[in-house]
């Protein structure tokens, strides 16, 4: 029977944990406010239309992928090329709900979700440097699996990006109306 | 179309979009929508706005 060493224990132990403590974190902070979101009937459409859009690029993506994908596995590992897809679609949705405001919740404060995505970022961009000073990001002259770091740092800066763009295109917008 | 009558209605009363945002539990940006013409709203939030305002469904929303 296939047995597991200790430091597989250690790591589903420390999970545990991680999770454990995450969830005591959220029942703390979920004292004064409630944790649940709440978006309008608008915002509710806008996330609606917005997830479906996200489902039928990635759709699109993983057609081209069965067709085309293989081309591409002289570059990289065919999990990146997947990767890239699941990021593509879960850009397109934040995009689309942003930029029609109806990503961040009514008793949410969007600058909060902001640097948790620069924060996650930087952590990313972090690990995805440590492995580049490794030399894991590349095997056998493939961009290997390692670098999901890197590519999931960039589309939370890419969301990041579109939130500026459309903060200033709003601001832009109010300054034309007075 | 735009709504002309529900920006009068807010305005007569001083309220901003923000304020008849979160007298009706809506975000500003939905009540811009709905003065733009942008964003048909359910009766559900028709009738919210008309308790806010004192207005009826007729006075607000009802296009000859």
């Amino acid at each position: 029977m296939y047995s597991h060493s200790e430091f597989y224990w250690m790591g589903v132990a420390l999970g545990f944990l991680f999770v454990i403590s995450i969830l005591a974190l959220f029942k703390f902070m979920k004292r004064d406010r409630p944790l649940k979101c709440k978006y309008d009937e608008r915002q509710e459409l806008v996330r609606g239309r917005g997830f479906r859009y996200a489902f039928f690029v990635w759709l699109i993506y993983g057609i081209w992928d069965v067709f085309f994908g293989e081309s591409l596995t002289v570059l990289a590992e065919h999990s990146i090329i997947t990767f890239c897809g699941i990021c593509l679609g879960c850009f397109v949705y934040a995009a689309y709900a942003i930029w029609n405001d109806g990503y961040f919740a009514l008793n949410e404060k969007p600058w909060r979700v902001v640097l948790v995505f620069v924060g996650l970022a930087v952590v990313d961009f972090a690990l995805a440097g440590i492995q580049i000073g490794r030399g894991d990001m590349q095997r056998d002259g493939r961009i290997a699996i390692c670098a999901t770091n890197l590519i999931s740092g960039v589309t939370l800066l890419m969301v990041v990006a579109v939130v500026v763009v459309k903060n200033l295109y709003k601001k832009r917008q109010e300054d034309g109306e007075l | 179309m735009k709504n002309l009558r529900l920006k009068a209605a807010r305005a007569s009363l001083d309220f901003s979009q923000q304020e008849l945002a979160d007298r009706v539990g809506v975000s500003r940006q939905t009540i811009s929508a709905i003065e733009k013409g942008d964003y048909n709203p359910t009766i559900n939030l028709c009738i919210a706005i008309c308790k806010v305002l004192g207005k009826t469904l007729d006075e607000l929303f009802w296009i000859e």
